[in-house]
């Protein structure tokens, strides 16, 4: 059964294609909001806060290709995370006003496996990570994370920033390695 | 999500779309947290009826509020409705000003040659004459509306002290006796000048006997204390 189908069923309250629905996008869901919060058992949670606002939420939708789904359902996973991260105030960032250009080190970048990435951006501290992931990730600009967020424009350019830069610092390190594995 | 692709230009973002698992980690085990969401959907209906059943209880409370009150309100006008017709409760009776009792005494004086006045108007005090001299109009339900002296005043409706007090049925019906038609010494009404008083005997607390007349103004507007007992 495809995508459109499953939707079909779920919209007229089949628990069995809802439960299909469920299997098919859960993996990835649960991946999205930990890239947004660390624990695990948060990140269940805001996942299962999400499906439920889906479920509920489906017979209002008008399917319009998987592609439209897989981003409807990302936008209410991300809206939960942040949700979560307001409610607990991690976003009493201070401002700061001069954001750093980093230079990236785009051979290293490119070569990143998807895992290292994720765990790269799993290591940054809460506020980086959430400007970060917004931005680079979703591809918000500055204005749409400001008022998703609830910062400024300049606190999200200085966040970006910031998490440029220390990912710059780790990623030196993995860089090296990586270089030394390739001339091995 | 206009410059998706400057934000991303080392094409993280199609990367992290693909990764299904971590692979230091165990899959997390989706049936478990599919019974979470099931039971979570199947609970919050059911918030929705108490909600409901809270609502519904809400409004009959305040349907049933306004009716036992007006209902209360409508109880007590139609019994200070009523209450003049039947006459069950007592009149109220106020004492009057020092000018009304000269002529209160007037009229005493007319009743008493006219003898209308009947046995039953008259209050003995113990075993003195004074009974036939000094006669104390006793008020009675029978010559309220004869009584010139009493003022009745109706009870009034917007007064609702005064109301309930009218609805209240009386207990004992007790005769009203008006103190005030004895007269008092400075206004001299009573007793008349060519009033003539027998003598009477007054038993001291000592022991001591004495007879004794209101000879002249003077001596009545002395007056005696006298202390009544059982023994007089």
């Amino acid at each position: 059964m495809d995508i459109s189908q499953l939707v079909r069923e779920a919209k007229r309250g089949s628990t069995a294609a809802q439960k299909c629905l469920f299997d098919q996008f859960a993996d990835k869901m649960l991946l999205l909001c930990r890239r947004y919060v660390k624990s695990p058992e948060d990140a269940e949670e805001i996942m299962l806060d999400g499906f439920y606002k889906f479920l509920k939420n489906l017979p209002a939708f008008t399917y319009q290709g998987d592609a439209a789904l897989h981003a409807w359902l990302k936008r209410i996973m991300v809206n939960e995370c942040l949700m979560f991260l307001r409610k607990k105030n991690v976003f009493t960032i201070v401002t700061e006003s001069a954001a750093e250009e980093t230079v990236w080190a785009e051979e290293v970048l490119g070569n990143l496996s998807a895992a290292e990435i994720f765990n790269l951006i799993v290591q940054l501290p809460v506020g980086y990570r959430t400007v970060f992931n917004l931005y680079v990730i979703e591809g918000f600009d500055h204005k749409e994370i400001a008022a998703l967020a609830g910062i400024s424009e300049g606190t999200s350019k200085s966040q970006l920033s910031k998490a440029r830069s220390l990912l710059q610092k780790m990623l030196s390190k993995k860089g090296i390695e990586y270089v030394k594995r390739k001339a091995q | 999500m206009l410059n998706e692709k400057h934000n991303d230009p080392f094409g993280w973002k199609n990367k992290l779309e693909s990764l299904t698992g971590l692979p230091g980690e165990a899959a997390p085990g989706k049936d478990a947290a599919w019974e979470k969401l099931q039971e979570r959907l199947q609970q919050k209906p059911r918030r929705n009826r108490v909600a409901w059943y809270w609502a519904a209880a809400g409004i009959l409370l305040a349907c049933i509020i306004p009716l036992l009150t007006a209902n209360k309100k409508e109880d007590i006008v139609v019994r200070s409705k009523t209450q003049p017709q039947n006459k069950i409760a007592p009149p109220l009776v106020l004492p009057l000003p020092v000018k009304e009792t000269v002529t209160a005494a007037k009229e005493i004086e007319k009743r008493q040659v006219e003898n209308r006045i009947t046995k039953d108007q008259h209050i003995t005090t113990s075993k003195t004459n004074l009974k036939k001299e000094a006669p104390v109009t006793v008020i009675t339900q029978t010559n309220i509306e004869k009584d010139p002296v009493t003022i009745i005043i109706p009870a009034a409706t917007t007064d609702t002290a005064a109301m309930v007090s009218v609805a209240a049925p009386a207990k004992k019906k007790l005769a009203v006796v008006h103190i005030n038609e004895l007269g008092s010494p400075s206004v001299q009404a009573f007793p008349p000048p060519n009033y003539v008083q027998a003598p009477f005997k007054i038993k001291f607390k000592s022991g001591k006997a004495a007879n004794q007349t209101f000879a002249s103004q003077q001596q009545y507007a002395g007056g005696f204390k006298i202390k009544l007992s059982s023994k007089n």
